[in-house]
């Protein structure tokens, strides 16, 4: 019998306690042990922190604190601009990942070749992340609200197509049956059966992926340009770090307006 | 030669030596061989596994049966025709399932319109652009089942007796020269059950649309059918009257006495 090993018999009730007890401080003497040994490492002062974190907060406090809204009208342009990015972002890159999806789904999918293809490249272009396409496309196409726009239309294929395609073969196939054999045909099959009994799902996967955009243009938009991230990449480089809050607060701000009206729009479609 | 043996009615469907081998030899269909007429209702039964949906989905080719086998439909054979011509025979064949499979998020009317798709080009059928004939066809059929008021309803919200009967209004609507229920009562109430039964008998005798129904319950089966045939492991050990189904006959179909089987 292994140590980790539940026994199935004990003597005493009580060695059962005692025992878990002895293991959960063997885990939490493992757990700190090497994490001395990894702060050691890297050369990370736990003890540095402590005594200078009153010091960190002052300055935390001295330069974010409190926001400045002296250009309230370049963030509400650029909030705009940023909202109306996502949201594009989002609608074209569901409808590509829909598209896609019906050629990587093995209801739909009636290519082998294609199949595989797709799945590949969804996965591929979702594991890289949305910063690294910034950096990386930058070289091709430039700065600028398209570049935002390419970056957040990847991210959303990525992440839609893979899950667009269990989602159709989610779908109920005793219903695909029934239009089978009424003698629809494929493209019948799909606009009649999978497309209504999906839609409602899709529109809610296509909203929140219009929320992750709007979360992400801040770093998006920062190194690819455009809207609201690149305004704080100016502010950050120039220091005005009191501007940089409230930037920070239209995100949010932003964020949570969206996510009300989704919430709306979900209660009445689903 | 029924009714009297004054009206010869028209051959609707043969099957000749229907065989089904899934992968993995196993045998689901051993040469099963039958007719059906106009104006019959022809019930099958059988215990689970005895190959009664096979069988049905072997007819309009959901389900490919093995070489040799052979189905004649309103006199053409159907094996082994390719994809467009099946698409033409599978218009005239209505479908009625166990479950239903409507496509729950859409209406009523919506629903009995997709027995239409076979008769539209790609293009009408995939946005709906229905016939106005079709779409009064389909509102007539509706209030003729009882579902006047059920018309612009999801199916996800009717009840298992309404969603079934969107399913016959479906097939109805297809124009169908013959209809296959796949255990069209077994999700149902004995209530319900009865509605639906009632149904089938009215489209064979009235509409004169044969109906071949697989069925669980041996008693309702001998009530409404015109001809019973009984499956037991994948071979047709019965075919005949509702009468001469005998409590002799019952054991070879399902290998338990009559008075032993739940269902009846």
């Amino acid at each position: 019998m292994k140590f980790w090993q539940v026994k199935n018999f004990y003597e005493k009730p009580n060695d059962f306690f005692r025992e878990k007890r002895i293991k959960s401080y063997i885990g939490l003497a493992a757990i700190l042990i090497s994490s001395y040994f990894a702060a050691s490492l890297i050369g990370f002062d736990l003890i540095l922190i402590f005594k200078n974190f009153t010091k960190a907060v002052n300055r935390f406090f001295e330069l974010y604190i409190p926001p400045n809204f002296e250009e309230i009208n370049n963030l509400i342009e650029a909030m705009w601009v940023t909202i109306l990015l996502c949201i594009t972002a989002g609608t074209i890159g569901t409808f590509l990942a829909y598209a896609a999806a019906l050629g990587m789904s093995k209801t739909t999918g009636k290519i082998p070749f294609l199949r595989i293809i797709l799945r590949a490249l969804s996965t591929f272009l979702r594991n890289v992340p949305a910063s690294i396409w910034a950096i990386v496309l930058l070289m091709a196409f430039w700065f600028g609200e398209f570049l935002a726009l390419l970056v957040m239309i990847i991210g959303t294929f990525g992440f839609n197509a893979r899950l667009f395609s269990d989602m159709i073969d989610e779908t109920n196939k005793n219903s695909l049956e029934a239009l089978d054999s009424v003698g629809a045909n494929y493209w019948q099959i799909v606009f009649q059966g999978i497309i209504p009994e999906t839609l409602p799902t899709s529109i809610s996967w296509s909203l929140f992926s219009v929320e992750t955009n709007i979360r992400s243009s801040t770093i998006i938009g920062m190194l690819a340009g455009g809207g609201i991230g690149h305004l704080i990449g100016i502010y950050r480089h120039f220091r005005k770090f009191d501007q940089l809050t409230a930037a920070v607060i239209f995100v949010v701000l932003g964020i949570l307006a969206f996510d009300q009206l989704s919430v709306q729009i979900r209660k009445r479609i689903l | 030669m029924k009714n009297g043996g004054l009206v010869m009615f028209k051959e609707i469907l043969e099957v000749e030596n229907l065989s089904k081998t899934y992968s993995g030899n196993t045998k689901a269909l051993k040469n099963v061989s039958f007719k059906v007429n106009e104006g019959e209702l022809v019930s099958i039964i059988g215990p689970s596994g005895a190959g009664k949906s096979t069988l049905l989905r072997s007819i309009n080719q959901m389900i490919d049966p093995d070489e040799g086998s052979k189905v004649y439909f309103d006199g053409n054979e159907i094996t082994g025709i390719n994809k467009k011509k099946l698409r033409d025979v599978r218009k005239h064949m209505g479908m009625i399932f166990q479950h239903y499979n409507l496509i729950y998020r859409l209406t009523a009317l919506e629903n009995v319109l997709h027995g239409r798709l076979g008769y539209y080009s790609t293009l009408k059928g995939a946005f709906s652009l229905y016939e106005n004939k079709d779409i009064y066809k389909a509102v007539e059929l509706l209030d003729l089942l009882g579902l006047k008021e059920r018309k612009y309803f999801k199916c996800a919200n009717l009840s298992g007796g309404q969603k079934q009967r969107v399913g016959i209004a479906r097939a109805l609507i297809q124009d169908p020269k013959l209809i296959l229920c796949d255990e069209p009562i077994s999700s149902l109430d004995p209530q319900a059950s009865k509605v639906i039964m009632e149904h089938l008998k009215y489209i064979t005798s009235e509409m004169k649309i044969p109906c071949l129904v697989n069925l669980h319950q041996v008693d309702v089966a001998k009530v409404y059918s015109d001809r019973i045939i009984g499956m037991s492991n994948g071979k047709l050990v019965f075919d005949g009257h509702p009468n001469q189904l005998t409590s002799d006959k019952i054991e070879l179909i399902y290998g338990a006495k009559e008075n032993e089987i739940l269902a009846s």
